[in-house]
């Protein structure tokens, strides 16, 4: 019986995940809290906000894990540098700065800034923690597994097998052949930031023609055993960690996008040959992971895959690996990135120490509770309008309905990328003019960027191909819209027909299925269309103060915060 | 103190990992860094970040 804390950070998205006896008590990314996306600093906010909520101290910590290895990082850095000598001479004083500047005292500083006995913090294995994450919360007693990201230490996709509560390493595939920096260094070659924009060029390949076929043989070779290597005259990242493509790539694709134009792929050929190569970048990227699912399932035979990693986060190609790879049932961690990490971390942590394997993973509502008695008090105090609901579900299906947008705050926080019903703005699905003032107003995204569907699960299969699995419920992965109910969905659905389905169950999400269902009265449908509840470049809301923010700085119609309704008029 | 006990507890770590991987050749460029390091630290120039575009390292 132990309490273990997993931490992921230093390099993206760092978080903080604490197991007690075998189970998962709390997973907290530090950007909720810290307010800065994808904030990649050491996660204290995040590991003191999961201790305060389970009530315990760092001093009742068993054991601190790190989701990575410092010194084999260190390693791979210094071999990095040599080989690549002397084009790596730019990049020398910022890898210098980086190691020395924190990195390889990451123990060291958890330790101290926690206040942790040092010879309690130890690390794991980045990819280990990553197929922890997905396989030992997966409902799944015997899985392979793929870990798919940039780089790890040194490893940047691996098979595992994994039994019980035990996972045995297959094979891996090292840096710098890497699925995770090729997707980086075409979304920068798009224009796009990197560890932000890949959602962006996932959306955007819907709109193009996979027809680089020939040019990206170059890029990427794929093997018939499912490994694969780069290109790398193309890349350059290997000598110059500011540029993910080099010169050479800008000569076989033409030039690269300027990052701030605005897009138009109605009048721009020069767009639309962007978009051609976002899809061949899509159906490459997905190839390559079904080349490597096929080999999963040869070497392990079993019926199940889990996957992690920030390649995993592509739910267009895992509904591929769901339909083609062979397998018969596919999980995805809904943290799949770095931040799950820090949840893998724990869990081994745990297990070391004699403790079982978590129960599967029903609910992503694993961060820090609202709280509507706060919120009330700070509301009436800013002049805003405060009343309880009589029925919350019915009162937001009706505002719904009506045309009106929603922030909707229930309970305890997402821990993972997505809304998921805790922290999210409701709109709609069947009113085009909600989207446009989401898209417009509110969100400001690009307008070739989908919104996705959350649907009641026992009806999902009436509107959605394929759906419910066991991606659905995090959504991590897409659906086709059944044909007929396309034109109904056209704010959910994206151009190629499918959508990013939700499917909510009454246990695990009560008080959004109960919204789902008052809106199959009120429209017909128990759909809504759910986006993720921040601003432009924020993080997803976190507390009341947040939620009071954002209501106060953007054009939504009212923020329901458990049975709060509150509005910017007086009440 | 405790600190300083961190920090050469961890430097005795990565000397214990370079020499069990036989990674010999590697030890002068990890003393120039640990050197570069220094300095870096006591000029403060550690402050500058480049935009990396991909925290490899």
């Amino acid at each position: 019986m132990a309490a273990v804390l997993g931490i992921s950070g230093e390099y993206h998205d760092a978080a903080a995940a604490l197991v007690i006896d075998g189970v998962v008590v709390a997973a907290v990314q530090e950007e909720r809290l810290s307010r800065i996306k994808n904030d990649a600093r050491l996660p204290i906010h995040a590991a003191r906000a999961c201790l305060s909520h389970a009530g315990i101290s760092a001093g009742d910590l068993d054991r601190v894990v790190f989701y990575e290895d410092p010194i084999e990082k260190l390693e791979r850095v210094l071999v990095s540098t040599l080989r690549t000598f002397p084009r790596s001479l730019r990049q020398f004083p910022r890898a210098l700065g980086a190691q020395l500047g924190g990195k390889v005292w990451v123990i060291d500083r958890i330790a101290e800034t926690l206040g942790v006995a040092r010879d309690r913090v130890t690390s794991t294995e980045h990819h280990r923690a990553h197929a922890a994450s997905a396989f030992l919360v997966s409902p799944y007693a015997r899985a392979a597994i793929l870990t798919v990201d940039g780089v790890g230490e040194t490893t940047s996709t691996a098979l595992w097998h994994g039994e019980g509560s035990q996972l045995r390493e297959l094979g891996r595939i090292e840096y710098p052949h890497s699925l995770g920096l090729f997707y980086a260094g075409l979304t920068a070659y798009l224009g796009f930031e990197v560890n932000e924009g890949e959602y962006k060029v996932m959306g955007l390949a819907a709109y193009g023609t996979p027809r680089f076929g020939d040019e990206f043989a170059k890029l990427i070779r794929i093997a018939d055993d499912g490994t694969f290597e780069l290109g790398l005259p193309y890349f350059a990242y290997l000598a110059d960690a500011e540029l993910g493509f080099g010169p050479a790539m800008e000569q076989l694709l033409g030039p690269c996008r300027p990052s701030q134009r605005p897009w138009d792929l109605e009048h721009s050929a020069d767009d639309r040959r962007y978009a051609d190569i976002a899809a061949t970048l899509q159906q490459v990227t997905e190839e390559a992971l079904l080349g490597l699912a096929r080999q999963a399932r040869r070497r392990t035979g079993e019926f199940a895959l889990c996957l992690a990693g920030g390649v995993a986060l592509n739910a267009v190609a895992n509904a591929r690996l769901q339909r083609e790879s062979g397998f018969e049932r596919v999980f995805v961690h809904p943290a799949a990135g770095d931040a799950g990490g820090a949840l893998g971390a724990a869990i081994l942590g745990a297990i070391e120490l004699g403790d079982p394997r978590p129960a599967p993973l029903a609910s992503a509502a694993l961060g820090l509770p609202i709280d509507p008695g706060a919120a009330s008090a700070l509301a009436r105090e800013l002049g805003l309008g405060v009343r309880t609901a009589k029925t919350v579900a019915g009162e937001v299906a009706e505002l719904v309905a009506g045309g009106k947008i929603v922030a909707f705050c229930q309970g305890r926080f997402e821990w993972g990328p997505r809304a998921l019903g805790q922290r999210s703005i409701l709109a709609n699905p069947a009113d085009r003019d909600s989207r446009e003032r989401l898209n417009r107003a509110i969100k400001r995204r690009e307008p070739f960027r989908p919104f996705a569907p959350a649907v009641l699960r026992e009806r999902a299969p009436t509107y959605f191909e394929g759906a419910p699995n066991d991606l659905t419920p995090f959504m991590t992965s897409i659906c086709p819209i059944a044909p007929a109910h396309r034109a109904r969905l056209a704010s959910v659905c994206h151009v190629d027909g499918s959508a990013r389905v939700q499917t909510v169950d009454a246990t695990t999400a009560p008080e959004l299925a109960a919204v789902l269902a008052a809106l199959d009265h009120t429209i017909g449908m128990p759909i809504a269309l759910n986006t993720s509840l921040n601003g432009a470049g924020e993080p997803i809301i976190a507390s009341e103060i947040d939620a009071l923010g954002f209501l106060m700085s953007h054009p939504i119609d009212a923020l329901v915060i458990g049975e709060l309704v509150i509005t910017r008029g007086a009440g | 103190m405790s600190r300083l006990g961190n920090r050469l507890r961890t430097i005795g770590r990565i000397l214990r990992h370079f020499a069990s991987r036989k990674r010999w050749f590697l030890v002068p460029l990890l003393l120039v860094l640990l050197l570069a390091g220094g300095l870096l630290v006591a000029t403060g120039g550690l402050s500058y970040v480049a935009p990396f575009i991909y925290s490899i390292f």
